[in-house]
């Protein structure tokens, strides 16, 4: 096993030095905070923020003025201008009650989006909770009527309105809440699993690509 | 015009998309695709409410020489620089993919791949078996993970499959009941928001 770093002055050794660089300065946290990893958070945010303001405005800024303010004449592509303009007055206290204009168009798109287009998925998960008892084996049956149960069990958790003291809605709410916190548990244990596959694949880059380790 | 207009204008804005949805005639009209792209050029001139708070956060830094004021001098160095040449070049540009694919991405995905040693911390004390709420936690993640790793495989074979079933059957059962109550809500709020009794976006904005 011996060591093989690719050339930092070519095309292709470059790139790999960088980002090897990087990820090495970010890892240095693991021994504790210093100025190294800080000064990669800050040019990482910088990077971030500053890749925003090239993207947003040529591929949604620049198209309406070329196209559809100049190209085609529509004059009325100035009031988005105006409005999204409005919301630096925030920075201006006697008029920053402008910046609410287009908060509110922004608002109103998101409720009505909500109303018009989430009735229908909405719906399909209802109608999907109405499994078929009837499988071809017996096993499928059986995982079928618990699915049942504990979708049922999980909606009467979420009921506020009913009290829980009669024993049966009880039962129901304390299943309910095992079945919660099962699909919680799970749900942690996939954001753990994701974290950990991107922290391996980071070291598979360092040990192979820029230290040619795993050839 | 303070309040009022802005609560108008959220109603036709809900309106618009509502009845483009379910009219034909008037989705006719393309109310919804204009209505799109001015949101887009809205939310494209916004990028910029970030860059002047970066801009004023880091420059009262460097004014005062805080601690560590030199990272601040570098951000804002990186970020206008970056954010020109992303004008100049667009983002296809040679120069500005470069430092994209070989910079800001490493050290993106590094900083999120170094959130799993702190998770992992995290999961010792959020499942530490205290009650029997957390031991219920404790065991579905550890089923998860266990037979997702190879090692849960060389342990006992069937551990792949046990992990399936809890996520099919239990998992399944509560995500749903869990999604359905976010749906309800959802349209409870979109509602109250169109109809002006969920203000609270409007903000303090000084009282007035």
């Amino acid at each position: 096993m011996s060591f093989d770093f690719p050339s930092l002055l070519s095309a292709d050794g470059a790139p790999v030095w960088a980002a090897a660089l990087c990820t090495l300065a970010i890892w240095t946290f693991l021994i504790r905070d210093n100025p190294i990893y800080r000064l990669a958070e800050h040019v990482m945010v910088a990077l971030a923020a500053g890749w925003g303001v090239g993207y947003y405005y040529y591929s949604y800024i620049h198209p309406v003025i070329t196209e559809e303010l100049i190209g085609q004449g529509r004059w009325f592509y100035i009031i988005p201008i105006i409005l999204g303009l409005f919301l630096y007055t925030r920075f201006i206290p006697s008029v920053s009650w402008l910046a609410r204009y287009p908060m509110s168009a922004y608002i109103g798109y998101g409720a009505g989006y909500y109303l018009a287009f989430n009735a229908k998925p909405f719906l399909s998960q209802v109608t999907a909770s109405f499994v078929s008892f009837s499988q071809p084996a017996f096993t499928g049956t059986l995982n079928q009527i618990v699915f049942f149960i504990c979708i049922l069990a999980s909606l009467v958790y979420f009921f506020f309105t009913i009290s829980k003291e009669r024993p049966a809605m009880g039962y129901a709410s304390q299943l309910g809440k095992i079945v919660i916190l099962i699909a919680l548990g799970a749900h942690f244990g996939n954001t753990v699993l994701y974290r950990y596959n991107l922290f391996l694949g980071r070291l598979s880059y360092v040990l192979g690509e820029w230290m040619g380790l795993l050839q | 015009m303070r309040k009022e207009f802005p609560m108008l204008l959220t109603v036709v804005a809900a309106l618009t998309v509502i009845l483009s949805q379910f009219f034909f005639h008037i989705a006719e009209w393309n109310l919804m695709d204009v209505l799109d792209k001015w949101l887009n050029v809205m939310w494209g001139i916004a990028i910029g409410l970030g860059i002047v708070n970066l801009s004023v956060v880091h420059g009262k830094k460097i004014m005062r020489r805080a601690p560590g004021f030199y990272n601040s001098v570098v951000l804002l160095a990186i970020l206008y620089v970056y954010a020109i040449l992303g004008l100049w070049t667009t983002t296809q540009g040679y120069y500005h993919a470069w430092i994209f694919d070989n910079v800001y991405a490493p050290l993106d995905s590094t900083v999120f791949g170094l959130v799993a040693f702190f998770i992992t911390t995290a999961a010792y004390r959020a499942f530490k078996v205290r009650t029997w709420e957390a031991t219920v936690m404790l065991l579905a993640g550890m089923i998860l993970l266990l037979g997702s790793a190879p090692i849960g495989e060389a342990i006992w074979a069937d551990w792949a499959h046990l992990r399936q079933w809890f996520l099919d059957i239990p998992n399944a059962a509560g995500m749903r009941g869990i999604v359905l109550g976010i749906y309800l809500g959802g349209f409870a709020t979109a509602l109250r928001v169109m109809l002006g009794l969920e203000r609270a976006w409007m903000g303090a904005m000084g009282g007035r």
